[in-house]
């Protein structure tokens, strides 16, 4: 059996190819399968056209069970999704008629469907489309890069601190000092996170702020709100000093 | 009253009349620390700075009198850092290098093409040297002297610590309390300087400006001298020169972060505690009489840093005298004399030099 394919090595989708049934792309962070020949048809959710190679929730490959093209399994610890609808075992030896194993960064994360040229996305907020209070950009950026996956939890976690901080700009104004420590509070523990990572861990890259505070506007927002907390917090309620910041994030 | 019962009288008088009356001068080996920002650093970095700083003092310099807790001050510099983003906003966006401005001004410890990052920084720090070299602003500033004041005002010994940019602030604060600070009881901070400023990876020319100059002892600094950053900033503004041969650090690449770059590597931190030592050590306490009271005929205070291994002696005639290298043992000594004017004339007087300090 060929070895896994790693998303990075798929081909990117072209306009003007002409694709078969059952070949297979990669586009805007997901792998797609075509279910008919086809060109000038870009992969898009709910489209017949191409099937999304779901990841978020994965089975055990079941031999009694019928695969449709783009549907994913696991199998012995590897990762495979079907590419035509013959029911060939994915441990046969013509397995690859049917089955391509894979490998995918996203694979156990719920990844949002995002279009970056949506207008909303440039603002200060984002996009949030699986409403998880992250910004989709940045939690694509973390969930797509090479970081082990306990920094990536870690690295969202600390996204959620930062959005916190990103949405308080409307309510700030009549923000009562407990709600504003919380906030401060979660802000310190995804710093302080990130730096115990970083002194203990040779090697292991963990997040850059720059990933979410990504644009001049973010930055500036990321201070004057900081600055407006400061204004409104108890200092002596913050919670500066925590042995296991990570365990708590 | 017969004689001996009068010799008993006095003798008792003295044994019950030796106190100490001033909690301030009480405090003057107490060694306090105190951290105020630069202008990239937000909040949240701010009090992981101030908590390593801790961690750090804790690890290093409690065991040599520091107090572990470290005081602060979270300047905003809210103007200043909006007119940096404007610079950066109207040169860099959608230019190639935005991404690595944008690196810096989020605190970045790696950049991805380094000598990429050092053309755009480098014309960044041109572009903005008049927000990156000034001082703190007027609320700002006010904040952070009066809390350093307060502190001067317990009569502790106080270690300024800045840290990059923040170290124009620390010049600046630092002078400006020099000229206009007199302790509660009237002396001058400027006559006897109990304040000191640990410069750590400094962009200014002179680390401490005049008091640099003037009390050299009571200001440090150290810069890595791989520090990325600073050695960007030496070449804009003529900064002083690294003086820390520093290894590469794989947990920062830059070399500029203060937790992971100068309070973390083992031999930063050792030379940052044993100049820290040095500089409170350095400091000078003012006239220490008001530590202890005695009503001894010839004595009437004295008082005592076992750091400086100082003994100041006021006599009651008014005049106050400075003994210098006067251990502990002595001055525990004259504490618990039962004639503290017979132990001084035998003990000290003529056995250490001395200064007419008041």
């Amino acid at each position: 059996m060929a070895m896994a394919t790693d998303y990075q090595d798929f081909k990117e989708y072209e306009d003007d190819y002409l694709y078969k049934r059952g070949n297979y792309v990669k586009h805007r962070n997901n792998i797609w399968v075509s279910r008919h020949n086809l060109s000038s048809i870009t992969p898009e959710e709910n489209k017949f056209s191409w099937a999304k190679v779901n990841i978020t929730d994965v089975n055990e490959w079941k031999s009694s069970q019928t695969y449709i093209l783009g549907k994913a399994v696991k199998h012995n610890g590897k990762m495979f999704f079907s590419k035509s609808l013959w029911p060939i075992s994915v441990d046969s030896l013509h397995s690859h008629y049917k089955w391509v194993e894979f490998s995918h960064p996203a694979i156990g994360f719920d990844l949002p469907s995002f279009d970056p040229q949506d207008p909303k996305a440039s603002t200060i907020i984002g996009i949030d489309t699986n409403q998880n209070n992250i910004r989709d950009d940045y939690e694509i950026k973390i969930i797509m890069s090479d970081k082990p996956v306990a920094i990536k939890v870690l690295a969202l976690k600390a996204g959620e601190k930062y959005q916190n901080l990103m949405l308080s700009s409307d309510t700030i104004g009549s923000m009562s000092a407990e709600i504003a420590n919380n906030i401060m509070n979660g802000l310190i523990l995804a710093e302080q996170c990130k730096r115990k990572i970083d002194r203990e861990n040779t090697g292991i890259r963990t997040w850059k702020k720059s990933e979410f505070f990504n644009t001049f506007d973010r930055i500036k927002q990321n201070r004057l709100l900081q600055n407006k907390l400061y204004r409104i917090i108890d200092e002596n309620n913050l919670t500066t000093s925590i042995e296991n910041p990570c365990t708590v994030l | 009253m017969k004689k001996s019962t009068k010799i008993a009288v006095t003798i008792l008088t003295i044994l019950t009349s030796t106190q100490a009356f001033s909690e301030c001068e009480q405090n003057v080996d107490k060694i306090e620390s105190f951290y105020i920002n630069g202008m990239f650093t937000p909040y949240d970095a701010y009090q992981s700075n101030k908590n390593a700083l801790k961690q750090f003092i804790t690890a290093y310099l409690v065991q040599e009198g520091f107090n572990a807790e470290v005081g602060g001050q979270y300047n905003e510099d809210e103007d200043k850092f909006s007119q940096v983003i404007e610079v950066a906003r109207q040169k860099w966006e959608d230019d190639d290098a935005e991404e690595i401005i944008i690196d810096f001004l989020n605190n970045a410890t790696s950049y991805d093409d380094p000598e990429v990052a050092k053309v755009a920084l480098t014309e960044f720090l041109q572009d903005i040297n008049t927000a990156y070299e000034s001082t703190l602003d007027e609320v700002d500033s006010e904040r952070a002297t009066a809390k350093l004041e307060s502190l001067l005002d317990t009569c502790s010994r106080v270690v300024l610590v800045t840290h990059s940019q923040g170290n124009f602030y620390g010049n600046a604060i630092i002078n400006n309390i020099y000229s206009n600070y007199t302790f509660p009881n009237g002396y001058s901070l400027n006559e006897y300087p109990m304040l000191g400023n640990m410069q750590i990876a400094t962009p200014v020319d002179v680390p401490g400006s005049s008091i640099g100059i003037i009390y050299p002892e009571v200001i440090g600094n150290i810069t890595n001298n791989n520090d990325f950053i600073m050695e960007l900033v030496r070449s804009v503004f003529g900064s002083a020169e690294a003086n820390y041969n520093s290894a590469d650090n794989p947990y920062d690449s830059t070399g500029h972060s203060l937790e992971l770059s100068y309070l973390t590597p083992t031999g930063q931190a050792g030379e940052i505690s044993s100049q820290m030592k040095n500089i409170a050590y350095n400091l000078t306490p003012y006239p220490m009489q008001a530590q202890w009271e005695t009503s001894s005929s010839a004595i009437s205070g004295f008082g005592h840093s076992t750091i400086n291994r100082l003994l100041d002696v006021e006599f009651t005639d008014g005049t106050v005298y400075r003994y210098n290298s006067v251990t502990p043992n002595i001055f525990t000594g004259l504490l618990n004399a039962s004639s503290q004017g017979g132990y001084f004339n035998t003990n000290i007087r003529n056995n250490y030099q001395a200064d007419q300090i008041e």
